[in-house]
């Protein structure tokens, strides 16, 4: 039998602060037994003790010029420090779109479905904070959501939960990143969810970079209404723990999701992408496309779920997984997993694991290109391959600037 | 320019070539030919250096900027930028790396190489099309990754389309012409004729004669069971492709 959730002592350190956690004790800690956390193993997690950052804590007041620089000064930001809005350095109005902070008990109405750390999430998060994109805004600027952390978080929890609703017809685009100087060791457990209503267009790139102390367990929901487009791109730059649930459900005819990202690991860093789209309506369309790039002993899982329901017919959906080992130490675990109710789609999927291509690189030494650069230029060319899936030049650049 | 002596070279514990010899001289084109499997494409690897072929045995000479040196262990970047190149009969596609950027990463560490001033990306994007134009290839290759998506007549192009970039002294022509139509061969055979000169060299390895109506040899060798059986002038290729293999090996 495994453990509860009551039994660890990240409960006992989180129980003091959120009395209400206790409706979650009974709840299975998970194991490398159950099937979603196989390759993902949580006991460092759940032996450690990381309390809830307090009230105090919370209110931000001297911001760190390190925080100030990591800002684009073009584009929206909305800055969280160590958990705390810190409204001095966020953009405060936007003609179009809402911003405000959901307090507690708006968060309690939320459903909860069952899943301990979505739940964990609900129960724990101080605020909400939510984004009401009006319909018809087309935004230019890149909206930026700015997690920023430093020593500070040093053995304690972070508990972000982000709504972004899109109207209809609007146009965003939107870099959500996570990011912690001096590496605390911390748990961050976040929560992003979006809405897409008829005919948005999302262009999302999510950055997780909290240092190879952290662990940082990570949903990201999106529902799809008629002909939305979702494009995303998750960036994984290593962790302790760095476990990462995409779930995007194409509620509407018509609807694409374009869902793409990269692990970039090394050292001891563990990475675990899940993915699952979900095809609930007829002539929808998705693309997948992860990669990882792995050095050292570094591990790297990649589960990605399709499910096509029965009245979704006129589905296109492509999966790929991509993998390059720089390591004899490293390790990937990959898991494509169909499931279709309908019978007249197009579907398909592929996954490949494989190291440096001796061939490539004979290829680029007979042009002169000495050995070492030809690797880099692979290396390279592997991740561009994928980054040139961010459509937005301005979005990209951002991107590139930070996997580079 | 080249001088191969008694060379034997295996791949993965297999002897293919046995006792090749060959010597090249600047100004000419030697065209090699041979039944499947006799060791053509490998004497090209051992040439360009592959890591996973080693000479067992024999030399291989070649006339470098420091003088005649062996090219024995010397890393295949340091043979290209000493102007040895090597057309692949599979050119080889890379995700990801797009062919300007590659083409003037190539051209840069050649130059370097020789103390030459490295070429700014304008310039080179200029010095680039023009060497497109002689192979009448697309504008829009130079944006793509390279070989990737390319047909196998662009693969080839592309193939000599860098060997123009590089302007080697050696080049070694692996099966150019296979998987080309008449019209693009004869593109590829201008592309190489244009190229050809007193100071350099060529080697073509082909199975058919048809190329060399385009690209004409001085010297046709036939190659068999990793050794040169025969050796004699251009009407070599016409005898084989009349008469075939047999009457050589028998």
């Amino acid at each position: 039998m495994g453990s509860l959730f009551g039994e660890t002592k990240l409960f006992t350190s989180l129980n003091a602060a959120h009395k209400s956690l206790v409706a979650l004790e009974s709840l299975p800690w998970p194991s490398v037994r159950d099937d979603a956390w196989k390759y993902t193993d949580l006991s460092s997690l759940g032996g450690s003790a990381f309390s809830p950052v307090s009230e105090r804590d919370l209110k931000a007041k001297d911001i760190p010029e390190a925080l100030k620089s990591f800002l684009s000064p073009t584009g929206i930001n909305i800055v969280f420090y160590n958990g705390s809005y810190a409204g001095s350095v966020s953009s405060l109005s936007i003609e179009g779109i809402e911003i405000g902070l959901l307090n507690k008990a708006g968060a309690d109405n939320l459903p909860l479905d069952g899943f301990l750390f979505q739940t964990m999430n609900a129960v724990c998060a101080p605020f909400a904070y939510v984004i009401n994109i009006h319909p018809k805004k087309v935004e230019d600027r890149i909206l930026h959501i700015v997690h920023w952390n430093d020593k500070k978080l040093d053995h304690k929890s972070l508990f972000p939960r982000i709504f972004i609703r899109s109207g209809a017809r609007s146009i965003v685009k939107i870099v959500e990143s996570f990011f912690s100087k001096d590496e605390p060791t911390s748990f961050i457990n976040s929560m992003t969810d979006i809405q897409l209503e008829d005919r948005a267009l999302v262009e999302f790139v999510q950055v997780f970079r909290n240092g190879k102390k952290s662990m940082h367990v990570a949903s990201t929901r999106v529902t799809q209404k008629k002909e939305s487009s979702f494009r995303s791109f998750q960036f994984l730059d290593g962790g302790n723990i760095l476990r990462n649930d995409l779930k995007v459900q194409l509620n509407g005819e018509g609807a694409s999701a374009s869902v793409n990202g990269l692990h970039q690991l090394k050292g001891k860093d563990h990475a675990d992408s899940h993915t699952f789209i979900e095809h609930v309506a007829p002539n929808a369309s998705s693309d997948q496309l992860y990669k990882a790039i792995l050095d050292d002993a570094s591990h790297s899982v990649f589960h990605g779920r399709v499910y096509v329901h029965k009245d979704a017919q006129q589905t296109n959906s492509y999966q790929l997984n991509k993998n390059l080992l720089l390591s004899r130490d490293a390790r990937v675990d990959t898991k494509p997993q169909l499931e279709i109710f309908a019978d007249d789609v197009k579907c398909s999927h592929g996954a490949a694991i494989g190291q440096m291509d001796d061939e490539e690189l004979f290829y680029l030494q007979t042009r002169g290109i000495a050995k070492d650069e030809a690797v880099r230029m692979l290396v390279k060319g592997f991740i561009d391959d994928v980054v040139s899936r961010v459509k937005d030049d301005t979005l990209r650049s951002e991107l590139v600037k930070m996997v580079g | 320019m080249l001088n191969i002596k008694d060379l034997y070279a295996s791949v993965e514990g297999n002897q293919i070539l046995k006792g090749l010899s060959l010597s090249v001289k600047a100004g000419e084109v030697h065209a090699i030919m041979g039944p499947n499997g006799s060791g053509k494409s490998t004497l090209s690897k051992v040439v360009a250096g592959h890591p996973q072929y080693t000479v067992d045995r024999g030399s291989i000479d070649y006339e470098m900027s420091g003088g005649v040196k062996s090219l024995i262990g010397m890393a295949p970047e340091t043979r290209a930028r000493e102007g040895i190149f090597l057309a692949f009969q599979y050119p080889v596609e890379i995700p990801g790396v797009p062919t300007s950027g590659f083409l003037r990463a190539s051209y840069n560490a050649v130059c370097r190489h020789h103390g030459l001033e490295e070429m700014d990306p304008m310039d080179f994007d200029g010095f680039v099309r023009e060497k497109m134009k002689i192979l009448e290839m697309d504008d829009k290759y130079i944006d793509r990754a390279v070989n990737v998506d390319f047909s196998g007549g662009e693969k080839k192009r592309n193939e000599i389309l860098q060997m123009a970039v590089l302007n080697p002294r050696l080049a070694l022509l692996d099966e150019t012409d296979s998987g080309l139509d008449v019209d693009s061969m004869k593109i590829v055979a201008h592309g190489v004729n244009t190229l050809r000169n007193k100071r350099n060299a060529m080697i073509v390895i082909t199975h058919y004669q048809r190329l060399l109506n385009y690209i004409k040899p001085d010297v046709v060798h036939v190659l068999y069971q990793g050794r040169i059986v025969k050796t004699a002038g251009p009407e070599l290729a016409l005898e084989v492709e009349e008469r075939g293999y047999d009457w050589l090996i028998k």
